[in-house]
């Protein structure tokens, strides 16, 4: 399947990090994972994914710090962002799209609203 | 003797007699064994004799001065001295002499000596008073004066230096038969002969004594009350001046009335006596300094807060610190624009070390000692509000932290439950995902453990929140029993922390004489659950921590030491309040729950714990327990 997509997962808790890749398995995208913002930009050095899933409040380095870093490295930084967190507070929201992510989703999230959101952003 | 010498003698005598009587100076002459040869109309007047010359011819001298000598104002003086001028038969002149009425006398003496031989005696007396001194002067000076001097409207009176009185004005003694009396008498005199009060004439003796005695003006006052009681007052002054040519001293007394200028003096007192009993009852501090700061006055209200000041210093530096820089900035531009007027907060300390905090105003002022602008600050304390309005910030600061803490408390519970109802929500949906395309139960079975799991995680948050919310409101109740500690802590170990979830193990170590100690289980799991749990948590990729369990004599000491971030000194002392964090937990998960739980069950323990931290290198938790029967 040479037009299958890949996301970017980025989320500390580690049963979340398995489901949230499962369930995009489970539609069709192929997932990369990343435990911390750290992990997370060591895998895009490696790798272009069409779009990144991604936490707030991480150890080491959290999502915002980590979306900053992705916005100023031209190589990367046209890839859509989703921030998927527990913070659900509006100045929170505010500042995720400030920080220049594409949507803010919070948890507990709906599958298909998660990859209704990607579909959006990727085609 | 012949009828012609015996006429010739008659002639003579006759003479003599119409020459002394021309003479307006009083003339006696004696012979040498003091019988009266000659005596003229002058003398008999002057001494108020009243025999007529020629009777008193003949008669003895001796008992003629004896009789006369009650005239005189010390009479034993006067018989002494004219037997004493006798005996020496020496001219005297100019010798003056005192009389009982006032008057004074001056007396030539003259031994009559023919071929060498005493033969007689001549005196020569002549009045020496005012009135006589103006009738024996070519030119009536003395009169031309007394007439000016009744034209000044103030009291005038001249003395001799003994202060008989030469001239007294009409101002002074309306009364003109009084007012000749008292010629050549004092003032004693006088007031012993109307019965008057000599209080005043005695105390005026002094002034008069010190203007002669010093020859110069000397003024004094005095205080009158009037038949209608009104007090009058005047200045009294003695002016010593002596005439050319004439002996003695004289003295030149007038008065002024002073009374309407002693009582504005009495008015403007009673007026300034008001203002400053006003301004000392005064809750203000009132301050009034010149222009170099001096200060010239200040109210009694200054004592009630601060120190009275000693009179070493009146610089108003003494009172207010040169540290009060914004205070001193302001007054000095009042001193140099006089049209401002400022205002001002200043808190300065009391004796006690108490602060007071003033409102103060400053504006320009006339000060007592100079014509320079000088200050008045006044200083109202609003120290009550000042307080009230620190009370106020206090409230609304600690209001407004107890709304940070619950909209925090609110994000954490709302994190903190989001997580796990992910999990749940992806699990069942991967669950429906699986069933709808016929996936094994096995692989079914991996998310509802997780879906069970997230349930139990939430359950014990929940169960936190709850023990929290019971332990402040003081429903928990604690069973102690006797238990083996060191098996206790490996069990704990085993089940959750050999490894810990990121691979990390305890290292267990175990000091001192083991005994069973009586503890609360469950509060005691909670305990060290609760500290292992964050020593791994906040040493992430560190060292792995350790317990300690040290036996000593009357204590257990439980230490949990990890190799981790460290806590601020000062978090160290909130860490036991709800909901309370370090500043530095960033983005490690927590609720501010765990350690207020433990606080409360160690008291339970009648224990203490105790934190020693540095920042970046770990964290030592000790926990020591006291031995107690169970």
């Amino acid at each position: 399947m040479n037009n299958q997509k890949t996301i970017l997962v980025v989320e500390d808790e580690p049963t979340l990090l398995q489901n949230i890749s499962s369930i995009l398995e489970l539609y069709g995208f192929k997932t990369l994972q990343a435990s911390s913002g750290i992990e997370g930009m060591k895998q895009l050095q490696t790798n272009q994914p069409d779009l990144i899933v991604c936490d707030v409040m991480m150890q080491g380095m959290n999502g915002f710090e980590m979306i900053a870093q992705v916005r100023a490295n031209p190589a990367i930084q046209s890839i859509p962002f989703i921030f998927l967190t527990a913070w659900a507070d509006v100045n929170d929201k505010n500042k995720g799209m400030d920080a220049g992510a594409q949507a803010y989703l919070t948890k507990p999230f709906a599958a298909k609203e998660l990859v209704k959101t990607i579909n959006t952003f990727i085609n | 003797m012949d009828f012609s010498s015996s006429y010739q003698n008659i002639h003579q005598q006759k003479r003599q007699q119409l020459i002394f009587n021309s003479f307006t100076d009083a003339v006696l002459i004696e012979t040498k064994d003091r019988t009266i040869e000659f005596i003229n109309h002058s003398f008999c007047e002057l001494f108020k004799l009243k025999s007529l010359p020629e009777e008193l011819v003949g008669k003895n001298c001796k008992e003629g001065s004896l009789a006369t000598s009650f005239l005189f104002k010390n009479p034993s003086k006067f018989i002494y001295r004219v037997e004493e001028i006798i005996d020496a038969a020496t001219s005297v002149t100019q010798e003056k002499v005192l009389l009982r009425d006032g008057r004074a006398f001056m007396r030539d003496y003259f031994p009559l000596i023919i071929n060498n031989i005493v033969t007689g005696h001549l005196w020569l007396y002549k009045e020496f008073t005012a009135a006589n001194y103006s009738k024996s002067t070519n030119v009536n000076l003395f009169g031309v004066f007394e007439n000016v001097l009744e034209t000044i409207a103030v009291p005038i009176a001249i003395f001799d230096d003994e202060q008989r009185y030469l001239f007294i004005n009409k101002i002074s003694l309306a009364n003109a038969d009084k007012r000749k009396f008292i010629i050549g008498k004092t003032d004693i005199e006088f007031c012993n002969y109307y019965n008057k009060p000599t209080e005043k004439a005695i105390s005026q003796q002094q002034y008069f004594k010190q203007a002669i005695s010093q020859n110069k003006q000397v003024k004094f006052e005095e205080e009158d009350i009037e038949s209608k009681g009104l007090k009058t007052y005047h200045q009294i002054i003695f002016y010593p001046l002596s005439i050319p040519n004439e002996p003695g001293i004289y003295v030149v007394k007038y008065s002024i009335d002073i009374t309407s200028l002693r009582e504005n003096e009495i008015v403007l007192k009673q007026t300034i006596a008001n203002y400053t009993h006003i301004l000392n009852n005064l809750n203000d501090v009132v301050l009034v300094a010149d222009d170099k700061l001096k200060v010239d006055f200040l109210n009694e209200s200054w004592n009630n807060y601060f120190n009275a000041n000693d009179g070493e210093d009146d610089s108003i530096f003494s009172h207010i610190s040169v540290n009060k820089y914004d205070f001193y900035k302001q007054a000095f531009t009042v001193l140099e624009d006089a049209t401002k007027n400022v205002t001002g907060k200043i808190d300065l300390v009391q004796k006690e070390g108490s602060k007071k905090w003033f409102k103060y105003n400053i504006g320009a002022g006339l000060a007592n000692n100079t014509k320079d602008k000088g200050i008045v600050a006044i200083f109202n304390d609003i120290t009550s509000e000042v307080h009230l309005e620190e009370n106020l910030l206090e409230v609304v600061k600690r209001e407004k932290e107890l709304n940070d803490l619950k909209s925090a408390f609110v994000n954490m519970v709302s994190h903190e439950l989001r997580t796990p109802l992910a999990v749940i929500s992806s699990g069942a949906e991967i669950i429906q995902m699986m069933l709808a395309v016929g996936k094994p139960t096995a692989d079914i079975e991996a998310y509802t453990t997780q879906i069970l799991t997230e349930v139990e995680r939430m359950t014990t948050f929940m169960n936190d929140l709850l023990m929290v919310s019971k332990i402040e409101a003081g429903k928990i109740d604690f069973y102690p029993q006797l238990t083996n500690l060191q098996a206790f802590v490996n069990e704990l170990s085993a089940k959750a922390y050999m490894p810990w979830k990121d691979g990390r193990t305890l290292a267990i170590a175990t000091k001192g004489a083991v005994q069973d100690v009586a503890v609360d289980i469950k509060m005691l799991h909670h305990i060290l659950q609760n500290l292992i749990d964050n020593a791994f948590k906040y040493s992430n990729n560190k060292q792995p921590p350790k317990l300690r369990l040290r036996f000593g004599k009357t204590n257990v000491t439980i230490s949990i030491v990890d190799n981790g971030i460290g806590i601020f000194n000062d978090d160290i002392l909130k860490l036991f309040a709800s909901f309370s964090r370090g500043r530095n937990v960033a983005n490690i998960a927590g609720t501010g729950m765990g350690l207020v739980v433990v606080k409360y069950f160690v008291d339970q323990h009648a224990g203490n714990i105790n934190i020693r931290s540095t920042l970046g290198l770990g964290t030592v938790f000790s926990i020591k327990i006291p031995y107690l029967k169970p």
